[in-house]
């Protein structure tokens, strides 16, 4: 009964070597190199692209029932989000105008991959259809909004 | 494997086995050694249920390729009817999520271990092992082609991350000159040029599909949404009306690799896929080999691969990579004599009710060609037309009628497969993929006189009368329209047998069948558009790609004759010398290259990064994924790219804004993603995607002005 047998190949004494194997030698270096940095890529994947998330949800906790009609008087609630995909630690600063005036600011200072969240409430003053209710967002001391949510408030 | 004593076989079997158990194990353990799982994970699935069968089946001495193409063949028919068999009839024994990743790891394990004695039972004895030649796998040709998928995987890379197409051309360049080499008989010998196909064809699926993290194009993100749903669910719902849902290929076969493999459907799809596809030139290498002959098998296989559908409309097709696997199967059935009938017809079934379930498109294209092939091979064995053929063969060739191979496939087959076929259609997702046919062949028929030849409607005339919009462009064209002209000079030179080739009488009637599907593609109004033109083009191939190389010899020989030279075997092989060069430049075009180098636009996407196309990042990715958290019932609009992303997450709520939009129902999303947020949205119109000025349109002025804005990431924003 015949068994399974392997040829190997000659010597790789590189004084026998012709061109032809010298050539398979560097075609064999290349084959391991090629397969190392392939594995080293696929252990080591580079990371993504960097951004920051920033939304609103209406009370329930959902992206629904935001607080777009509201009577004179009346409190309208969102929660506000930031999520830090930066890769890196960023101090961002909030700031909400409501009509064109800025009616809340604050400083959020995030680290890698944190999520901050916030119940914000604010106070319908005025009657006026579709005003705007406009959340900014800065990253660290720079003066260019970066993120901008906005909601159209109807009062009567 | 299949031809060693069984002991060492088994050894080998059984250890694969112990590793996917132990590398399982390792995992719930929280011990991750990374790719271990993945690797070992995609032999066990794609190799082990194959061999086994075909050890049971006593299948020996079928020759490498074969023996390779049969045992992945096996294993998926394998691995997608155990998945049905576990959801039809596990719920009986009270296990209410039948395709969960513990459910599948038990009943493959178990299905491996019957196999095994299966195959101990009836194959025990056979042992005629074959050797390994180290001093052929260690040659420098072996070297360079194992070399070219490495540059594949690396160019990608370099392209998703550092924004160069460097590697990329270079690669394409590489595939080229392999082209010419092997047809100037130069650096790679005859017996590599299997090894060469396999490598173009992985490398050039692979230099498109690894482009972006996440996938990219139209069917395949409604088909992730449907294996997902699969793999969530851990269950497959036969119920819900989508023709997508009826094929097994992607409703089966991504849940058990992503469960088996621990890997993500994402990456079956960009990973697996594409490498169960790249053996589908090599099968028709195998099949034009036994037909032809080594280097018209190598060039016709490479035209069809060069021909762009194969390494990017298929690419974002999963379900039918993996039907053409089991298509080329059926085919390699079709000329491989050497497989006694009872076995033949085993593998007949079992590949073509894996095509069925595979995809409805290429099925009901095979379920055609099947019906007309009878007629065909009844009137070539009419005495008249016999006698008719021989004055002809005696007038026009020097060799004789050489028809001499026995028929294959036999009409109880062709019956069976249209009977599955069409009940499976019919029973399966509330016969959406059934409806689908008859609606199609109403509009076919409906249309056919008051229409035939009509550019508007048959989409196939309309690409070829369509004017380029650069003089590369009416250059491409050309090359495009030349295969054509080829394939119609290779049929008939072949009919006159003054080319003697020994293509079989079955393959000879498939090959007329398709070349009437691919005129019937350009004359007959939305036929080849039902189907795509690229895509019923591609699939014609599979029978008319040597044509066009026997076209092409045909053809230059008549060129050469004008100047005085004779049909000589010299200047066959000059002939061959020529088309491979012809073939290389046809690669170079269909590619992209000579756009990027001429900086023609639009180049593929492939190549550009600027290119707007449905490829998404990772925070149009993200914002998508948000929407699925935080909403519930409403629908969800993007634009004709956009919607594509959201098709993954949430088919059934996904609509398109168009830029006449002037209103949507109250409680709607308006998804924006990337190139919406630049100021430009994609509209279809005429079968053409058009790039709409955004901020001017009605749509934005209209509706979007008064929406809320609830998300922003910078790369994607949602309206409420």
């Amino acid at each position: 009964m015949k068994s399974l047998r392997i040829a190997y190949p000659r010597s790789l004494n590189l004084k026998y070597l012709g061109k032809e194997k010298i050539l398979s030698v560097i075609l064999v270096a290349a084959i391991i190199a090629s397969s190392t940095t392939l594995i080293y890529i696929v252990v080591i994947p580079k990371p993504g692209e960097v951004f920051t998330e920033f939304y609103l949800l209406g009370s329930n906790g959902t992206a629904s029932e935001y607080p777009t009609d509201l009577t004179v008087g009346e409190d309208g609630k969102v929660i506000i989000f930031i999520v830090n995909y930066e890769y890196e630690n960023v101090t961002y600063r909030l700031e909400v105008n409501f009509n064109g005036s800025l009616i809340h600011a604050e400083q959020v200072f995030l680290i890698e991959n944190e999520k901050w969240e916030s119940p914000f409430k604010f106070k319908a003053t005025k009657k006026g259809i579709n005003q705007k209710l406009e959340f900014i967002l800065y990253k660290d001391h720079e003066t260019k909004a970066y993120r901008t949510l906005h909601l159209y408030v109807s009062v009567i | 494997m299949n031809d060693w004593r069984f002991s060492k076989f088994l050894k080998i079997i059984l250890s694969l086995q112990f590793a996917m158990w132990i590398a399982i194990a390792l995992d719930a353990i929280g011990f991750q050694i990374p790719i271990i799982r993945q690797f070992i994970g995609f032999i066990y699935l794609t190799f082990i249920p194959g061999i086994l069968i075909l050890r049971v089946l006593k299948l020996h001495k079928l020759g490498n390729i074969e023996t390779i193409l049969y045992t992945v063949g096996l294993s998926i028919a394998t691995l997608m009817f155990s998945g049905l068999f576990m959801n039809i009839f596990y719920p009986f024994f009270g296990i209410s999520k039948p395709l969960s990743n513990l459910s599948f790891i038990i009943t493959i394990s178990i299905l491996v271990l019957i196999l095994c004695a299966l195959s101990y039972a009836r194959d025990k004895d056979f042992s005629n092992p074959t050797f390994i030649n180290f001093e052929n796998l260690l040659s420098s040709p072996t070297l360079f082609l194992l070399l070219i998928p490495f540059l594949s995987v690396f160019g990608t890379y370099l392209f998703n991350f550092y924004n160069s197409n460097v590697l990329q051309m270079f690669l394409i360049a590489i595939v080229a000159m392999i082209c010419i080499l092997i047809g100037l008989d130069i650096f790679i010998p005859k017996n590599l040029y299997s090894l060469a196909i396999f490598v173009i064809s992985l490398s050039l699926l692979y230099h498109k599909s690894l482009i972006s993290m996440h996938l990219w194009g139209w069917d395949i993100h409604i088909e992730y949404y449907f294996s997902n749903l699969v793999k969530i669910d851990s269950f497959w719902n036969s119920g819900i009306p989508n023709k997508y849902n009826a094929m097994l290929s992607v409703t089966m076969l991504g849940p058990i690799f992503s469960h088996i493999c621990n890997l993500s459907l994402i990456w079956v799809f960009k990973i697996i896929y594409p490498l169960l596809f790249s053996l589908v030139p090599l099968g028709l290498y195998r099949v034009l080999q036994k037909e032809t002959d080594d280097k018209i098998a190598f060039l016709s296989s490479f035209f069809f691969m060069a021909v762009p559908t194969f390494f990017s409309d298929m690419l974002q097709l999963a379900r039918q990579q993996i039907a053409e696997l089991f298509l080329v199967l059926l085919i390699l059935l079709m000329v491989d004599k050497g497989i006694k009938k009872t076995k033949l017809s085993i593998l007949y079934i079992i590949f073509g009710f894996s095509l069925a379930v595979s995809h409805y498109g290429l099925s009901y294209i095979y379920m055609l060609s099947l019906i007309s092939v009878y007629p065909i091979l009844f009137l070539m064995k009419n005495q008249t037309i016999q006698e008719v053929k021989a004055t002809i063969y005696r007038r026009f060739s020097k060799s004789t009628n050489n028809d001499l191979k026995k028929v294959n496939i036999s009409p109880g087959f062709a019956l069976l497969f249209i009977i599955f076929t069409l009940a499976w259609y019919i029973y399966v997702s509330n016969s959406t993929a059934f409806f689908s046919f008859v609606r199609i062949a109403d509009h076919i028929i409906s249309t056919l006189f008051a229409q035939f030849l009509n550019p508007d409607a048959a989409e196939g005339l309309k690409l070829i009368l369509m004017k380029g919009t650069s003089p590369l462009r009416e250059v491409n064209k050309i090359f495009y329209i030349l295969p054509l002209f080829f394939i119609v000079v290779g049929i008939f030179t072949s009919s006159l047998n003054v080319i003697n080739m020994k293509f079989g009488k079955e393959y000879k009637a498939f090959a007329l069948v398709n070349l009437t599907l691919c005129l019937a593609g350009i004359a007959i109004p939305y036929f080849a558009s039902s189907l795509n033109t690229a895509r019923l083009y591609h699939i014609t191939l599979f029978f008319l790609a040597p044509f066009c190389v026997i076209g092409g010899i045909a053809t230059f020989n008549r060129i050469k004759k004008v100047f005085g030279a004779r049909l000589s075997e010299e200047n066959m092989k000059a002939s061959l010398k020529w088309l491979s060069v012809f073939f290389a430049i046809f690669l170079l075009f269909t590619s992209g290259f000579i756009y990027e180098v001429a900086k023609d636009n639009p180049i593929p996407f492939s190549l550009d990064k600027n290119r707007d196309y449905p490829r998404f990042n990772y925070k149009e990715v993200h914002a998508a994924k948000w929407l699925v958290d935080v909403t519930d019932s409403y629908p969800i609009y993007a634009d004709q790219f956009g919607r594509l992303v959201l098709y993954e997450f949430v088919f059934l709520r996904v609509r398109t804004f168009l830029s006449e939009t002037k209103e949507l129902p109250s409680g709607a999303y308006i998804y924006f993603r990337s190139s919406n947020l630049k100021g430009f949205m994609v509209e279809r119109k005429e079968k053409v995607y058009l790039d709409i000025d955004l901020p001017n349109s009605i749509f934005y002025n209209k509706v979007i002005i008064k929406k809320n804005r609830i998300y922003d990431n910078g790369g994607s924003k949602i309206y409420h």
